[in-house]
């Protein structure tokens, strides 16, 4: 049992060109889907998130004593 | 490193994530200011020195999870509705030619969907994806076996009716082809 070929990969085998081409192009389609998303620009309102995240938390200082001071 | 500027550098991937999950920059993007703002008030949780964007993308996960089963809730037919506006409405990120595969991708069921970008496109490991999809190595494989053979499926349906029944391009149907809207 280890290392048993799955039945998947022989039936693909078997089945001839078409399962493998379509595979292959299934994987390409993906890996195109996901990097065309990978290099979109990154919208405004996530980076102003993180600026307002790391004001609001320099403010209050949460783990330093630094906001305390008032 | 500044959390602020360890965070931005993830931004990219995690938005690859979420777009790929859900297929809408909208949703992605609420998705991706979700986990930021989550991952920010659990930043001390997080272990300096290990996968950063393993522990972001589990957020973006769960929080991907609790948004579809709210939706579900509320609308029923949702996925049919998002898969209708998507075939409808080529996102602004340039060349759609993909679209069929998009429309393909989203009759997966979501664990599948999840198993097959983790491991197809966004270079995890079988070990990472199992983490981050809180499941067995094993789980994850069958997941990505189980997605390939229903998008084999659902495209080699496609592609013969697009270029015409000839000897070369038949589709292969298997014991295990079910109907495709099981809902």
């Amino acid at each position: 049992m280890n290392r048993a070929e799955p039945r998947v990969a022989e039936d693909a085998k078997s089945g001839a060109g078409l399962d493998d081409r379509l595979q292959a192009h299934i994987g390409g389609q993906l890996k195109s889907m996901y990097d065309s998303y990978l290099n979109a620009p990154i919208p405004d309102r996530l980076v102003e998130l993180l600026e307002k995240l790391d004001e609001v938390s320099r403010e209050s200082g949460p783990d330093e004593t630094r906001g305390s001071d008032k | 490193m500044n959390p602020r500027k360890e965070l931005l550098e993830h931004i990219p991937n995690m938005r690859a994530f979420a777009m790929s999950l859900c297929g809408r920059a909208d949703r992605a993007d609420d998705l991706v200011q979700d986990t930021l703002m989550k991952a920010w008030t659990k930043l001390d949780t997080f272990e300096a020195g290990t996968n950063m964007r393993a522990w972001l993308f589990t957020i973006l996960r769960n929080a991907f999870y609790s948004d579809l089963r709210k939706r579900k809730r509320e609308v029923e037919d949702a996925d049919g509705a998002m898969a209708a506006t998507l075939a409808t409405h080529p996102e602004q990120d340039g060349h759609m030619d993909f679209s069929d595969f998009r429309v393909a991708l989203d009759t997966l069921p979501p664990d599948q969907r999840e198993a097959l970008i983790l491991i197809g496109a966004s270079g995890m490991s079988y070990e990472e994806a199992a983490e981050i999809c809180d499941c067995a190595v094993g789980t994850v494989k069958s997941r990505v076996n189980r997605a390939r053979m229903r998008l084999a499926e659902v495209l080699s349906i496609e592609s013969a009716a697009e270029f015409g029944p000839d000897s070369t391009s038949q589709p292969i149907v298997t014991s295990q082809s079910t109907t495709r809207s099981v809902a």
